[in-house]
């Protein structure tokens, strides 16, 4: 769930907006340099945003009965990196708030930043950190994705808390900071309880999901850089019988 | 999925300048976001609920639907907000601790709780205003000015398009899973919505391969031409929005003190 329009009162959109518009012009000028390198990426970023989006318009089961969707920001973090993918989500979420009424214009820079930086950029970092290690790479993106999801929630509360806060105490003095620990505290335990089962679903979901892809067309993501070949052979194990028979004929 | 585009693509108000109904939502939601009295977004989201019905002729069931379903999360959210304050300024009018957490219903944390939430109701009026009367690609024509923005604009519209190619993929992929029981339980869900993210991906990605081939067998040079309409400014909604700009501004300074509380 995105920040609502008009959540976000006095100096916070504001903030956030500029934040988010630093980086968003850093994504586009790093967009601009790549399509000019080659073409062909325009369309292969564009495909890539349209699928965020009908992804996060896809409903999750979720265990308090209430419906979610899934961020869908971790594999895209994964494949172009997090400038990339924060104008992509910026994109997506100028959609969500002009067609299906989630999320707003005043809160665009918050949502933006939390969803289509912050988390990313997280699960980005942990991604190429551990591809260096020895971990199975599943188990990496299910990280990265759980991390995307998650990073994004715990900021949206932490972001709302210290608006109100400030909002409610009049400034960064007086009882700011009783306040802003009160509410994060109320939203960080309301996320925490229904989003950290959603976040380890997407995860499981994207995990399983990157295994078809590799079982499938793993060119594309050795194309795209999210793996490199040997890591792709390590998965993808050639047929044991196969081999052998391999071995029989040479 | 409730699409406003189907909408905004039909509507009388279609024809009204692109240009000036952007502007007019923009001063209504920073004129909401800045008010310090709920009186201004109420008076805002009720004008816009008015014009979207009876000029844009949006079916009221639809309208009230979508409306309420997302006032809903509004209103939870104030609920929140109004509750967790702490309660150290105003009056107590209600309280109760839940192991740690000390729920107070306070004046100010009411009074602010109400802002908010009249914050949202007028934005939100405002975001359906501008998406069911106008269509998205014109929105969108208004990046093409800026250089810098370019190919940004162009993946805009590239994304744009696709989204309708894939969700209706997504339907029947989707369909297809559940008529041979793949939602019947959770692991199978699990399963079923992983292999549907899969394909998705991989159709995706060779959509956008296809798509390549399509632009530049189309001679495609880093610029693509879209059809975009000018509406002239007519000399009655110039008088119609300048009224509206005023009586905002006026409700925005009479009001600046009220409170309920």
């Amino acid at each position: 769930m995105h920040i609502m329009e008009g959540m976000l009162p006095g100096p916070w959109w504001e903030i956030w907006t500029v934040l988010s518009l630093i980086i968003i012009i850093a994504g586009i000028y790093q967009l601009n340099k790549k399509v000019k390198e080659n073409r062909e990426y325009l369309a292969l970023l564009a495909v890539a945003g349209a699928f965020i989006f009908v992804l996060s318009s896809l409903k999750l089961p979720s265990v308090s009965g209430s419906c979610s969707h899934p961020t869908g920001t971790g594999l895209a973090a994964i494949l172009f990196g997090p400038l990339i993918t924060t104008v992509l989500g910026f994109i997506v979420l100028v959609f969500q708030a002009l067609l299906l009424a989630h999320g707003g214009i005043t809160t665009l820079g918050a949502n933006t930043f939390s969803m289509g930086f912050f988390g990313p950029l997280l699960a980005w970092i942990l991604y190429i950190v551990l591809k260096k290690t020895k971990i199975n790479v599943y188990v990496n993106v299910f990280i990265a994705a759980f991390v995307a999801d998650f990073a994004t929630y715990v900021l949206t509360s932490i972001q709302l808390a210290s608006a109100q806060a400030y909002a409610f105490a009049g400034g960064f003095g007086g009882v700011f900071m009783d306040t802003f620990i009160n509410y994060s505290i109320a939203f960080l335990g309301i996320f925490a309880t229904t989003q950290l089962p959603l976040a380890i679903i997407e995860g499981l979901i994207i995990a399983v999901a990157f295994k078809y892809i590799a079982k499938s067309r793993g060119d594309l993501l050795v194309k795209l850089g999210a793996i490199t070949e040997e890591q792709l052979e390590s998965i993808v194990k050639p047929n044991k019988e196969v081999k052998g028979n391999e071995k029989i004929y040479s | 999925m409730h699409n406003l585009d189907d909408i905004a693509l039909l509507s009388p108000l279609r024809k009204k300048n692109t240009h000036l109904k952007m502007l007019i939502v923009l001063f209504c939601i920073i004129a909401g976001v800045l008010s310090p009295s709920p009186v201004t977004p109420l008076f805002i989201g009720v004008v816009m609920i008015f014009i979207t019905l009876f000029f844009g002729k949006v079916p009221k069931k639809f309208y009230l639907k979508l409306l309420f379903a997302t006032m809903g999360f509004a209103f939870i959210s104030a609920v929140m907000i109004a509750l967790f304050s702490g309660g150290i300024l105003g009056d107590v009018i209600f309280s109760y601790k839940l192991f740690f957490i000390n729920i107070v219903l306070t004046t100010n944390s009411l009074n602010h709780s109400i802002l908010i939430f009249s914050r949202a109701f007028g934005g939100l009026c405002s975001i359906f205003f501008l998406s069911m009367t106008t269509p998205m690609l014109e929105m969108f024509s208004i990046m093409k000015r800026v250089k810098f923005l370019n190919t940004f604009s162009e993946l805009v519209m590239l994304i744009y398009r696709y989204i309708f190619v894939f969700l209706e993929l997504l339907i029947n992929i989707r369909a297809a899973q559940t008529m041979r029981f793949g939602y019947d339980n959770t692991k199978s869900a699990l399963n079923s919505l992983s292999m549907l993210v899969s394909s998705l991906f991989i159709k995706t990605m060779d959509q956008g391969d296809k798509l390549f081939l399509a632009m530049n067998s189309r001679c495609y040079e880093g610029k693509m031409k879209y059809f975009e309409p000018c509406y002239k400014i007519t000399f009655t909604d110039t008088i119609a929005a300048l009224v509206f700009v005023v009586s905002v501004i006026a409700v925005f300074y009479f009001t600046m003190n009220f409170r309920f509380f």
